[in-house]
């Protein structure tokens, strides 16, 4: 006897999962048109140091998808997830790259930009950030996942909870208990 | 470097100057067409600007026709793209023929074979009119000679009712020889004909876009008229026109916005235009159309007054640009109000657009015509409320959210628009979809409830609308469990729509959201009807979002209904749109692919199921490549059909190679790599290799412990298949001792009939049977019985048991 019927559990979430992936591939690809329009209107707007609320543009980009019929509007936790993952791996994939430009690699440098002080120590940090992130996921992925909504998609507590689908107090924990982690005992290797 | 506490706080990602950075190479490496690569008959030289929405490129034709170097500029349509090709077929004509010294020609116009448009465009060499302005510090009288110049073009298109529609400093180039020529004519004609959501994402730009622009009224020469009056204020002021114009530029000049103002820019400001020119900007920009000038011929005529010290016609017009100048006012708003304003703006602009247009078929009186721009005008002064609701000075300079601008968007709807039944309905429809889309139902339903019942009032609304709306209330009612109620409105809207050619997209969402209903009130075979009927209407719209969406959903329907050799026809169909739409090396039809695999596997198909598995799994790794996306599950997939076809070593050797993946990603802790384990632990099991599958079965508790608690039901299912391990290792004590564990924790969790609950009874009873207490193990196998009913070999196996009993349980009795 097959011991167990987990595989046919699998089959049928996978399938649930294969199934919304015409849609989440679509998805990916419009977060990225949000983005871009995003940095259009910082590039092309007048204040280079205007803050800005990624909760909005996610907000919107649902509005957009949710409209194009593109998902069905219960898998909107998802999406605020996936969009703060694709904040966290376009501003750390930049800062890796200018920071491999720095440090030479036998590659000519590819871009003229010259950064600031800051600029530059923000750089390090991402980069640390990224790496100390990855190691975390290996302890616990939740948290790092908090990080993620919280720092880089700059989300609230209760909508990282929401998007996580846990309680307030878990996110304030797990907020608490990473950023700890990150900052002190985190050494890089 | 440690990482600094000062630097990881909430959204400090967010304001740190690197993001705009990250951003914009981001926007530099959108997608193109490489260089040399052939767009119609042009070939792609090199890339000469790019902005947010299309990039320009120069090019040649290589069709031997004749040497002629263009711009091609290339642009991603928001909306319908077939109806944009449509509409540029027709206009090409239209434009070819408009030759002016200040106008560049469009020469070709296509699209290609991802649906991008293409437009060539006579090739200028040039400056952008007001850099050349700012650049040489020409006096003003140089610049209203400039200006004049773009008057010229404008009159001459317009005597042949050609509109611009937007007209702004990046797309007026001065070449070296101090002629000016506009670009870009009758492309946002095109743009913005063809898409819903364009008057925000392309024509419209912040602060060149007239009243009735944001209004989304009828675009016509007054327009024009408008925005030559900003574009001569901002020749006359660079620099506010620079820092306010959150510009979305897309010309040959583009490159240059993308560079930071220097301060250089704003020392060469005229500070306040002379009153004589500022009287003749006001009267261009005056928010009502008829109150403008009516001709390019008067603005120029008066410009000319005015060089030549005569007086001008342009007199005080009263409360001037109000409208107009809202984002100038404004501009210290919240980027999230901003972002929030921009897509209800789109969103609203569709709806008066859209009623625009069913009225100009109509051929409006003119009568009418003034009573649609008053109605033009509440809308925009609704609109203008709710951004005053984002001033500082309102708000006492908090940061507005979402919700709070809705809040008061939804408060004020019936005060502002009393009497406007149509008008309030779209209105409340849009306020209620946000809503929706934000998940927040309770506040959407009354929202939807009031627009339906304003539309049901209104005998011109058109049933399309109606429909739509009814769609989204019952979508709310929906969320809010009120399945009865949601089918009720659905059966509703689909009458309305049933012989409306037109709406079969709209048709095909109502069937589908009718059908989630029923499944929900438990009435499978309407909602499998449902289902059916909304696929057919899908693929009648040709609307790919909604064929892959529909077919999904009656693909799961009949997953769900163990129909599995109908789920398998719906989901081969797909396959062939999908392999004709898309092609067969798209991700999107390989996940239709390992759809139809686990269904075909489902009926013991396992070769095809094999081979759909193989060849999805095969495009996956080549397009998205092993370390992205889901390919570590679709590989779990492929196992779970070679152990379902009995090639357990086969399922072995890709569950491990799934793990494999999930380790080197950083994944192989997560819920995902602990199905994959206890997968593994079985197929190990399988082949007898028992300390390999019991490590396998503990590496999965201990994740899912960690993930999820240790009372979980997929913890404790797994502990029920180690207590099997147990069982096959002539252990029966302890698979006892595990088993009684297991239900104690399932106790209460799970309904009585869940299958994890009669897995964990079977290993109980069979723990009993090998210590020889039948009559304990007896009642169990019965409610194993009762649980597993449509599992043939389940059943037939407990039966089997049953049937061995008595002997056993009579001989321990005595």
């Amino acid at each position: 006897m097959r011991m167990t019927q987990s595989g046919e559990i699998t089959q049928m979430l996978a399938a649930a999962r294969a199934g919304d992936k015409v849609a989440w591939e679509r998805l990916v690809r419009l977060i990225y048109t949000d983005l871009r329009q995003l940095a259009r209107r910082v590039l092309g707007g007048s204040r280079r140091d205007q803050t800005l609320n990624t909760g909005a543009l996610v907000h919107e980009c649902y509005l957009r998808l949710s409209r194009s019929g593109a998902i069905v509007p219960n898998d909107r936790n998802h999406l605020f997830c996936l969009a703060a993952r694709v904040m966290r791996q376009v501003i750390c994939d930049y800062a890796r790259e200018r920071l491999a430009e720095r440090r030479g690699g036998g590659v000519a440098p590819l871009s003229l930009e010259s950064f600031t002080a800051q600029e530059q120590a923000h750089v390090e940090q991402f980069v640390e950030l990224d790496t100390a992130l990855t190691e975390l996921a290996r302890h616990d992925e939740r948290q790092a996942r908090v990080v993620e909504c919280r720092f880089f998609a700059g989300m609230t507590d209760a909508e990282t909870a929401d998007a996580l689908g846990i309680s307030l107090r878990t996110v304030a924990r797990d907020w608490d208990a990473a950023r700890a982690w990150l900052t002190r005992n985190y050494v890089p290797a | 470097m440690p990482i600094d506490p000062n630097f990881l706080t909430p959204g400090g990602a967010l304001q740190s100057p690197l993001l705009g950075r990250a951003l914009g190479r981001m926007g530099e490496e959108a997608s193109g067409p490489e260089l040399g690569a052939q767009i119609g008959p042009y070939q792609i030289e090199s890339e000469l600007g790019r902005g947010g929405m299309a990039v320009v490129y120069l090019a040649h034709r290589t069709d031997g026709e004749f040497e002629q170097a263009v711009a091609l500029k290339l642009v991603r349509p928001e909306g319908n793209s077939e109806f944009a090709q449509a509409l540029l077929r027709q206009e090409r004509q239209i434009l070819a023929g408009l030759q002016h010294p200040g106008i560049a020609r469009l020469l070709d116009g296509g699209h290609s074979e991802d649906g991008q448009l293409w437009f060539a465009l006579e090739l200028v060499h040039g400056t952008r009119i007001d850099r050349y302005c700012r650049e040489r510090r020409l006096p003003v009288a140089n610049r209203l000679r400039l200006f004049l110049q773009v008057c010229a073009a404008m009159q001459f298109a317009h005597g042949r009712l050609l509109v611009h529609r937007d007209i702004k400093p990046s797309n007026i180039l001065v070449t070296y020889d101090g002629n000016v020529k506009l670009l870009d004519f009758g492309i946002a004609q095109v743009l913005d004909s063809s898409s819903s959501a364009a008057p925000s994402n392309y024509a419209l730009t912040p602060g060149y876009a007239s009243p009735e622009q944001l209004g989304g009224n009828a675009v016509t020469t007054a327009s024009d008229i408008y925005q030559l009056g900003r574009l001569l204020q901002s020749l006359l002021q660079p620099a506010p026109a620079e820092t306010d114009a959150l510009t979305q530029t897309d010309s040959v000049a583009a490159t240059t916005l993308l560079q930071p103002l220097d301060a250089a820019h704003t020392v060469d400001a005229i500070a306040e235009p002379p009153r004589d020119l500022a009287a003749i900007i006001r009267k261009a920009m005056q928010a009502e159309p008829a109150a403008r000038y009516a001709t390019v011929a008067e603005l120029s005529g008066d410009i000319e007054n005015y060089l030549a010290h005569r007086p001008i016609v342009a007199r005080h017009g009263g409360a001037w640009y109000r409208g107009a100048c809202f984002l100038r006012r404004h501009r210290l708003v919240s980027f999230a109000a901003f972002a929030t304003i921009i897509a209800f703006v789109a969103m609203a602009t569709m709806f008066t657009l859209r009623l625009a247009n069913e009225r100009d078929q109509a051929r409006m009186a003119a009568a009418q015509a003034r009573q649609e721009a008053a109605r033009a005008n509440q809308v925009r002064d609704f609109l203008v409320g709710m951004f005053e609701v984002a001033d500082p000075n309102v708000n006492r300079g908090d940061k507005l959210s979402a919700t709070q601008i809705l809040e008061r968007g939804a408060a004020d709807i019936d005060k502002a628009l009393a009497g406007q039944g149509p008008l309030q309905a779209n209105l409340l429809v849009v306020i209620g979809e946000v809503y929706s889309s934000l998940g927040d139902y309770p506040r959407a339903e009354p929202l939807l409830e009031r627009a339906v019942l304003l539309q049901r009032q209104n005998r011109d609304a058109s049933p399309v609308e109606l429909a739509h709306a009814l769609r989204l209330y019952a979508f709310a009612e929906h969320k809010l469990d009120k399945f009865e109620q949601a089918r009720a409105l659905l059966d509703q809207a689909e009458g309305l729509l049933r012989d409306r050619p037109e709406a079969k997209s709209e048709l095909a969402a109502v069937l589908d959201q009718r059908g989630l209903a029923q499944k929900h009130l438990n009435d499978l075979e309407g909602a499998l009807a449902s289902h059916r009927a909304a696929q057919a209407a899908a693929r009648a719209s040709l609307d790919e979002g909604r064929i892959a969406v529909v077919d999904n959903h009656l693909g799961l329907m009949l997953y769900s209904l163990d129909r599995y050799a109908d789920a398998q026809v719906v989901y081969e169909e797909a396959l062939e749109v999908a392999r004709r739409r898309f092609g067969e090396r798209d991700t999107r039809t390989s996940s239709i692919e390992e759809n139809l695999a686990v269904v075909l596997s489902a009926q013991g198909d396992f070769d095809r199921a094999l081979q759909s598995m193989l060849s999805a799994a095969a495009t996956e790794r080549e397009l998205i490549g092993e370390d992205n996306g889901d390919f570590p599950q679709t590989l779990n997939m492929l196992g779970n059909i070679y152990a379902d076809a009995g090639r357990n070593s086969e399922a072995a050797a890709t569950y491990e190679r799934a793990l494999a993946v999930d380790q080197r990603t950083g994944r192989g802790e997560s819920e995902d790599a602990a199905s994959t384990l206890s997968n593994l632990g079985s197929a190990y099991a399988e082949l007898k290799r028992y300390d390999d599958a019991r490590a396998r079965l503990e590496q999965a508790v201990t994740i899912r412990s960690r993930l999820n608690g240790p009372d979980h039901m997929e913890v404790a299912h797994t502990q029920t298949m180690l207590a099997t391990l147990d069982l096959d290792q002539q252990q029966p004590q302890l698979a006892e001792r595990i088993a009684r564990q297991v239900l104690e924790k399932l106790n209460g969790k799970l309904p009585p009939a869940h299958r994890y609950v009669a897995d964990a009874e079977i290993v109980l009873a069979r723990a009993l049977l090998a210590q020889k207490r039948g009559a304990e193990a007896r009642p169990l196998i019965e409610s194993a019985l009762a649980k597993v009913a449509g599992d043939d070999a389940t059943v037939k196996q407990l039966t089997q048991m049953l049937a061995e009993l008595p002997k056993t349980a009579a001989g321990q009795s005595r």
